[in-house]
């Protein structure tokens, strides 16, 4: 009996063992195929000397999602508000404008290109309750070649960017936008800094349907130039310290520019602007963004005073927080 | 009597072929170890010209292709050979070579992850998917790993480089120093191992 129940014991072990061989792997976690991400933001502007604009709020959400490192998708949206200034008294006017994104990219890694090929066409579109109509529907596609080499120190894109804008119902203009931006970043101090330059060129042009005034919707430009660089620190982790920090500026003029995910619909003309962000990586899977800046602007002829133009300012405080599962 | 002649021919045929393969065969590998990588792919193009699915030439031409930095031709010969063979971990092993050279370290371990779900505790399938790991900075992950492994492969230095290395960019000083010293058990003159104990 004893010689029947030790055999069984071995015959269970042995059946067992594979068993406990599979389990010993579960500690050793899959990589994923597909990387999502969420993104959560937030921005706040305060305008001083304007004599339209009193602030921004504006909130929303960006998901992407990654497959390998093959290509991905993102979509976006944000609901903005912008508070309109008013004569004393009179009830707070505001303009409320809805922001949608979506953005798909390719990544290719050619024989002898030494580095990764990217694709990338990003749709944007802005729909808002303007009486004259003229920030109102704006469209945009903008496509995008962008090439990282594989030791990460050099890095360039061309991208382009078209829009429309909608048909002015006060005069029937129509407003067409091309903007064209190349894009030149490098690694400094083995890795440690990252610089980056990339300009604007913006051109405005009417079509069938508009009048001469559509130069008017571009303050009487017909294209405008800026230069915005990028100087990023990468820091070791640290307890409470950054992971990354972000100094930014723009010399020259923009008007009607698409950066990123953001489309700017107003006809002032963003002269200049300095930021700072820092980025905090919470843990394995969370970032926190914090960035701040000052932008110049010019809004044209002042109403008061013909002569002079409209010089005012918008300091914003921008919040993100990106989770990746 | 039929029957017989065409065994015969048969089996004269398979004998001419493998007398006139070999020469390829010899004079591929013959360029292969002088560096000529072109040369030796070419002569297994002479092969699959004559047997477009021969599971050992599209193998070895993938190989050939790593070797001369055509990494997505030899993706495509090792994808190849897994639709002929798809329980060939020697083609998965393979294709974790030109990603990761590629850089595509996602799917390199994606690739090395599927090979370890085959044969649990292969060693190059462990070995590259740690790598991965340490390319994408996963350390909480690659320090598990590195653990699970060493329990198999204890007198492997290599293992207990990566724990050490996980545990380190973590700031797990002590736990470093003591992945680092089994590494320096194995290995006394290891000069990473040296430096960081001597440093902490």
């Amino acid at each position: 009996m004893k010689a029947i129940l030790r055999n069984l014991l071995i015959i269970l072990s042995i059946l067992s063992s594979p068993l406990q061989a599979q389990n010993e792997l579960v500690n050793i976690p899959n990589p994923h195929e597909w990387t999502l991400n969420a993104l959560p933001q937030f921005t706040f502007v305060t305008y001083n000397g304007s004599e339209k604009r009193d602030n921004v709020m504006s909130y929303g959400v960006d998901l992407a999602a990654q497959y390998l490192e093959r290509g991905g998708i993102q979509v976006g949206v944000a609901k903005a508000v912008l508070t309109l200034k008013t004569a004393a008294g009179a009830s707070p006017n505001t303009l409320n404008q809805t922001n949608v994104f979506l953005s798909g990219h390719r990544q290719f890694t050619p024989d002898g290109w030494g580095g990764e090929l990217r694709i990338q066409t990003d749709l944007l579109a802005a729909f808002n309750d303007d009486s004259s109509n003229e920030t109102n529907d704006v469209t945009v596609i903008s496509p995008k070649i962008s090439f990282l080499n594989f030791e990460k120190t050099t890095y360039f894109d061309l991208g382009l960017a078209s829009s429309r804008c909608g048909v002015s119902k006060t005069d029937n203009s129509s407003l067409s936008v091309l903007q064209t931006t190349p894009t030149l970043g490098f690694a400094l101090n083995k890795g440690r800094d990252w610089m980056q330059f990339r300009l604007f060129d913006i051109r405005f042009s009417t079509d069938s349907i508009a009048s001469a005034s559509t130069n008017n919707r571009a303050q009487n430009l017909s294209h405008t130039d800026a230069l915005d660089f990028k100087w990023i620190r990468f820091l070791v982790p640290d307890t409470g310290m950054p992971s990354q920090i972000q100094l930014g500026a723009l010399v020259g003029k923009r008007l009607y520019a698409v950066d990123g995910s953001n489309l700017s619909n107003f006809s002032d003309i963003q002269q200049g602007g300095v930021s700072l962000a820092l980025l905090w990586q919470l843990d394995k899977s969370n970032q926190l963004n914090v960035q701040s800046g000052l932008d110049q602007y010019n809004a044209g002829k002042s109403s008061t005073n013909p002569s002079k133009d409209v010089l005012y300012s918008g300091a914003y405080l921008y919040l993100s927080l990106q989770n990746q599962w | 009597m039929n029957t017989k002649r065409y065994l015969l021919a048969g089996v004269g045929l398979l004998f001419s072929v493998s007398i006139c393969a070999a020469p390829v065969w010899e004079r591929s590998y013959t360029l292969e170890a002088g560096g000529n990588y072109a040369g030796a792919a070419s002569a297994m193009a002479i092969v699959l010209q004559q047997s477009p699915t021969h599971e050992i030439a599209l193998m070895r031409r993938a190989w050939l292709s790593y070797l001369q930095g055509h990494y997505n031709k030899a993706l495509d010969d090792y994808q190849q050979v897994l639709l002929i063979n798809p329980k060939s971990i020697e083609a998965r092993l393979g294709l974790t070579l030109p990603l990761m050279a590629q850089l595509r370290w996602q799917e390199a371990a994606v690739e090395a992850r599927k090979i370890i779900d085959l044969s649990n505790w292969n060693y190059t399938a462990h070995l590259r998917m740690m790598v991965c790991e340490e390319a994408l900075q996963q350390w909480e992950t690659l320090a598990s790993h590195a653990t699970e492994l060493s329990a198999h492969y204890p007198s492997d230095a290599t293992i207990w480089v990566y724990l050490a290395r996980a545990e380190a960019w973590q700031a797990h000083t002590e736990l470093a120093k003591a992945a680092y010293g089994k590494v320096l058990e194995l290995m006394p003159s290891h000069t990473e191992a040296l430096a960081y104990v001597q440093k902490n």
